[in-house]
């Protein structure tokens, strides 16, 4: 669009507040060295986090109050009593595995994989093969030099890829999500031993996992 | 020079970055995340981190804004998309072209809108905004593709770019 730039221009408009009082404000609060950039977690996050604990409470509450008043089976049990291990390595072939059970499925895009032409697997899987796993599962990443993971929107395929719902935390310890509901497990990695992606600096490749968190 | 000089320093050039790069920097996360609230708190913690990080940074500038695009993009994934209106957008300033504008770029994805923004308002070429958004060229070359597909359609015009 020959003239975009100057459609993007008249943002210019908009007048900006200054910031600079909230920049040295923050700096006297951060450690110094480094050149790692970190991004922070938002409220929100701490705000899911503090209302999950207030419902969990809450729902203790009512189940003490209801077994007084109602009997001892009056509710059922809150929350999940097992979770499962959601395995993805990368040590030989990209097996998907749930509690150490592999999950049967192809690769959609992958039968003539050369790690130069293909940047974006899709793992195909028939509905009934979709593992279905515990809210909350934790999730283990096996023979990868370096990756980053989301938690997708499922199931539009297309070749944008679905809308992102979350990053995981793959340093720490991932976890599935805590609502019903069927996700793509999302992975932009360097394999160990694939020319050319096995490098931090190489371009990644993206994997995607389709999985089902049932309602407890 | 003491270490007390070295940090007065580097918060003068560090406020020369942001006096310089600030507005094109803060209108660009304004594009990218539709919240004024959000762009400012992306760009005041980019540019905290960056004087916290002190010397060892070699260009503040290229490194201001790829931190305050990743810790925008950060906040659009743990935070649901803002549903300001664009009047509340601009300060209530009767503006139909920006609106028109923001309106527009909400129907582009988050990448589109970071892709367009940084190589057609902020001026940077492809291989720069693959760095800043961690992905290849050939990616950012599909997002402004669409992206610019996407705006033409919503906003009218030619497309010979």
């Amino acid at each position: 669009m020959r003239d975009l730039d100057t459609k993007l221009d008249v943002v210019d408009r908009v007048p900006m507040p200054d910031v600079w009082e909230r920049v040295e404000a923050r700096a006297a609060h951060l450690p110094t060295g480094g050149t790692d950039i970190a991004v922070p977690r938002t409220a929100m996050r701490q705000r899911v986090v503090a209302g999950v604990v207030a419902f969990a409470a809450f729902a203790l509450v009512v189940a003490l109050f209801v077994n007084v008043v109602g009997g001892p089976s009056a509710i059922p049990p809150v929350g999940p009593t097992s979770l499962d291990t959601v395995t993805i390595s990368f040590t030989a072939q990209h097996v998907f595995s749930v509690d150490g059970v592999a999950v049967p499925g192809e690769m959609r895009n992958g039968k003539n994989l050369t790690p130069d032409a293909v940047r974006l697997i899709h793992y195909q899987f028939y509905p009934d093969q979709i593992p279905e796993v515990v809210p909350g599962s934790p999730i283990v990443i096996e023979g990868v030099v370096d990756s980053r993971g989301w938690i997708d929107e499922c199931c539009r395929y297309g070749s944008e890829g679905p809308p992102r719902l979350f990053a995981l935390d793959l340093a720490g310890s991932p976890l599935l999500p805590l609502e019903p509901g069927t996700y793509f497990v999302e992975l932009s990695l360097h394999i160990v031993g694939w020319t050319g992606q096995g490098a931090p600096g190489d371009d990644p490749v993206t994997f995607m996992f389709p999985v089902r968190v049932k309602a407890t | 020079m003491d270490d007390t000089a070295v940090q007065v320093e580097q918060r003068i050039s560090w406020e020369e970055v942001y006096r310089t790069e600030g507005p094109r920097m803060w209108r660009s996360l304004l594009v990218l995340t539709g919240d004024p609230e959000t762009a400012s708190d992306a760009m005041a913690e980019a540019f905290a981190q960056g004087i916290a990080r002190g010397v060892s940074i070699r260009n503040p500038a290229a490194w201001a804004w790829k931190a305050a695009f990743m810790i925008a993009r950060g906040e659009l994934t743990d935070r649901p998309a803002s549903n300001a209106q664009p009047e509340e957008i601009i300060g209530g300033v009767s503006d139909e072209d920006v609106m028109d504008l923001l309106v527009a770029l909400r129907r582009l994805s988050p990448l589109q809108r970071a892709a367009v923004v940084l190589h057609h308002y902020a001026g940077y070429p492809v291989k720069d905004v693959a760095q800043m958004l961690e992905t290849s060229r050939s990616a950012i070359g599909v997002h402004l593709f669409r992206g610019r597909n996407r705006l033409r359609r919503e906003l009218g015009g030619d497309d010979h770019a």
